[in-house]
């Protein structure tokens, strides 16, 4: 098991240094730190009304602010995950078919599974680096440009809710991407099937408007969250935001299952 | 199998799709320096590749240090090193970075500037991969099959992309490490010049089968008794005034330079003097006279036999 | 080496991310007698304040942390609330005020209309989070303390590895 460990972190590290060589890793961590930061300085910043006001009292003024503060941060929260998603449909696609489809095409593939790593652990390697590089680094500088920005944000619930949205489609598409890699060993396969995969996903629910918050769940999860605060935390939009990012996983756990499968049986 | 077999494969089949490209080979290999000769495309790079785990075979068995291929594939490669025919290493990493980091894995104590020493490779360790010369990526890549200890390297055509001078330098080093070392070697090539100085045993394939497999010195008692290389400047001319010629048979030309034959004269001066005498009213220019004993002759001999 | 290379890059993403473009509010607007204009203001570590009256009439500038501004709304009046910065009866003001944490807070401007025959008077505000930002300037410094740290740490390493 320790050996096991030991092996792994030396594959995490022969990963890194062979498809995150300098700068790329820093290009993509930077990119994706600035613009979080970006995203979310650039939402509510202040309301403006008069004391004694004319029309409210001070108590309903004290409740409207408090709630404008609130819903003003979600709404940063919201934008800014809006626009996150679409770069992060680019990155994660484009980083899965480097890291697999370019191995496949060149034969650094062949080169690793000859030293003794078992099929399931470079896989593995790859796909967390994958996730950690991408997700990890957006979820990160979500929370640290959210604690900046957005102090008053006091819903875990729905900072949770907009975390799984950058995980949920990243792990999705990820691992078709790496399918179809393996299907076609091909970098250019995989790079144009994930990337159109990836932005298929995020626009269709722009093109089909009546799709269920299910299906919109699945495939642009944030469009289904921001849904669910449209439509003033309704319970049953919660229901079907839920039961798609469960569906969502389960999907990913069958792609898991085949993509394993697939990479057993192929040959390098 | 014998204990001391490194490789054992018996009735190994692979197809890709309408190609067979191992057809029931069997084959043998005991410890020390082994050449696995065939033309391209006689199944090579196939057979270390079912070795390595990295294909599976569609009939048939293998096993490699007393391992089955299809079973313990991960505790073969910990006692495997390989180096691929154009191998492909990380680009942007330094030679000593990437054995490093392929010594981490299979977790041994080998120290990497050692070996880029022993291959010849220290100047050029703190280098790009991607910047090396074709003859140090196959340096490298005799260093990185070795950083792991292991019992067994396979060498698939070592020395396709080195000159003359690089050639030999490989064989020396392949033949200092299996001294020093005791690692047993299968060296895959179609490059016989330099197999022919250091493989102890050697398989010709050819179409995914074992044509001859023995130890060198046998097979070339076995193949080239009574035959003789006569190099010419006239191959074309010289070989039917030879086959005309009582005391020789089998006549066949090689290449541009020279003639084999057969004959059950004694000395290689009786049969240049009868040779010279046969060509006496032709311009032909004879150059030398000599034993046909190297792998190439037995390799003409298996692959003509085999027609 | 890469540590350190990924260290100073990302200490200068987070400087980076510290000057993106941040919104202001700006308004040029009446105030009555006797009415505070408050302006709730997302603050993230500094705030840049430019408000004047006017005419040259007097202005009183405010800023309240959030509970405070909760008060002063709730008793319309700055009595009982303790501001974290003032400025009483200028012309103008410009600067940066200090805030404790990035938090909301409450920026009131109050008119100080000497004349009995006026009822309100105008006055112009600029309310802006200054540049860098505290948190991302907070990380920079971090990561490039690492960064150069770890930079010397291998260099002294490396000194004492020669010397043995």
């Amino acid at each position: 098991m320790r050996l096991n460990l030991k092996r792994f972190k030396s594959i995490l590290l022969l990963e890194l240094d062979t498809n995150y060589s300098f700068p790329l890793l820093e290009i993509i961590v930077s990119l994706l730190v600035v613009l979080s930061f970006y995203f979310m300085a650039g939402g509510a910043f202040y309301a403006f009304f008069g004391i004694p006001h004319l029309v409210q009292s001070g108590p309903e003024i004290i409740v409207f602010f408090e709630e404008w503060t609130r819903t003003h941060a979600i709404r940063t929260l919201q934008g800014a995950s809006y626009d996150i998603s679409f770069i992060l449909a680019f990155f994660i696609p484009v980083l899965t078919a480097l890291t697999f489809g370019r191995d496949m095409d060149t034969g650094t593939f062949r080169t690793f599974l000859s030293y003794p790593i078992s099929r399931h652990q470079l896989f593995l390697a790859k796909e967390f680096l994958i996730l950690v590089v991408i997700s990890g680094t957006t979820s990160i500088s979500y929370f640290v440009a959210l604690l900046s920005f957005e102090p008053n944000l006091n819903s875990p619930g729905l900072i949770l809710l907009f975390l799984v949205t950058q995980w949920t489609p990243a792990i999705l598409v990820s691992l078709a991407t790496i399918l179809i890699a393996v299907l076609s060993k091909s970098l250019s396969a995989s790079l144009f099937g994930g990337v159109a995969l990836s932005f298929g996903m995020m626009i269709s629910p722009f093109l089909f408007r009546s799709m269920d918050t299910l299906l919109v769940a699945i495939l642009n999860p944030v469009m289904a969250v921001s849904t669910y605060i449209f439509e003033d935390y309704s319970i049953s939009i919660l229901q079907s935001l839920s039961v798609g990012i469960v569906a969502s996983l389960a999907i990913s756990v069958l792609l898991l299952i085949v993509t394993l499968k697939q990479i057993n049986r192929m040959e390098v | 199998m014998t204990k001391a077999s490194v490789v054992r494969a018996s009735e190994l089949i692979k197809n890709f799709d309408d190609v067979r490209a191992l057809n029931e080979l069997t084959l043998d290999i005991e410890p020390g320096i082994f050449g696995l000769i065939g033309p391209n495309g006689s199944g090579k790079t196939t057979f270390l590749r079912i070795l390595l785990g990295l294909i599976r075979p569609n009939a048939g068995t293998a096993e490699v240090l007393g391992m089955q291929v299809d079973k313990e594939s991960l505790q073969i490669r910990e006692k495997l090193g390989v180096l691929h025919e154009r191998p492909t290493y990380p680009t942007r990493l330094t030679p000593l970075r990437f054995l490093h980091r392929v010594r981490d894995i299979y977790g041994t104590d080998k120290d990497p500037e050692d070996l880029l020493e022993l291959v010849g490779l220290s100047s050029a360790s703190h280098r790009r991969i991607g910047d090396l010369s074709a003859g140090m990526t196959q340096r490298l890549g005799i260093a990185q099959a070795l950083i792991g200890q292991p019992e067994l390297v396979l060498l698939d055509e070592p020395t396709s992309n080195l000159d003359v001078v690089g050639r030999d330098e490989i064989a020396q080093l392949i033949m200092e490490l299996h001294a020093n070392l005791g690692v047993s070697f299968i060296v895959a090539s179609h490059v016989l010049s330099e197999l022919d100085r250091i493989c102890d045993s050697v398989a010709f394939i050819r179409d995914g089968s074992v044509l001859e497999q023995g130890r060198t010195l046998d097979l070339i008692a076995q193949y080239t008794t009574n035959r003789y290389r006569v190099k010419t400047d006239n191959p074309q001319q010289l070989a039917p005034i030879l086959e005309k010629t009582a005391q020789f048979n089998n006549v066949r030309i090689v290449g541009r330079i020279a003639v084999t034959l057969s004959s059950n004269l004694e000395t290689t001066a009786d049969l240049e003097q009868v040779v010279r005498s046969a060509i006496s009213h032709s311009e032909i220019k004879i150059y030398d006279v000599i034993r046909a004993n190297s792998l190439e002759d037995i390799y003409m001999e298996v692959m003509t036999n085999a027609t | 080496m890469r540590a350190v290379k990924f260290f100073i890059i990302l200490g200068f993403a987070f400087l980076l991310a510290s000057f993106v473009p941040s919104p202001f509010a700006s308004r040029g607007n009446l105030i009555d007698r006797g009415y505070y204009e408050c302006f709730l203001v997302n603050g993230s570590g500094n705030l840049l304040v430019e408000v004047s009256g006017a005419d040259y009439r007097n202005i009183s500038l405010y800023v309240l942390d959030y509970e405070d501004t909760a008060v002063l709304v709730r008793e319309e009046s700055l009595e009982n609330t303790t501001p974290l910065f003032f400025i009483e009866n200028v012309f103008n003001f410009s600067g940066i005020i200090s805030l404790p944490r990035p938090d909301w807070y409450g920026v009131v401007v109050l008119a100080n209309i000497a004349n009995p025959a006026l009822t309100n008077m105008r006055y112009d505000i600029y309310i802006t989070r200054p540049v860098p930002y505290l948190v991302p300037i907070l990380l920079f410094t971090i990561s490039e303390v690492l960064g150069i740290g770890l930079l010397l740490y291998r260099r002294f390493e490396k000194k004492n590895r020669t010397k043995q």
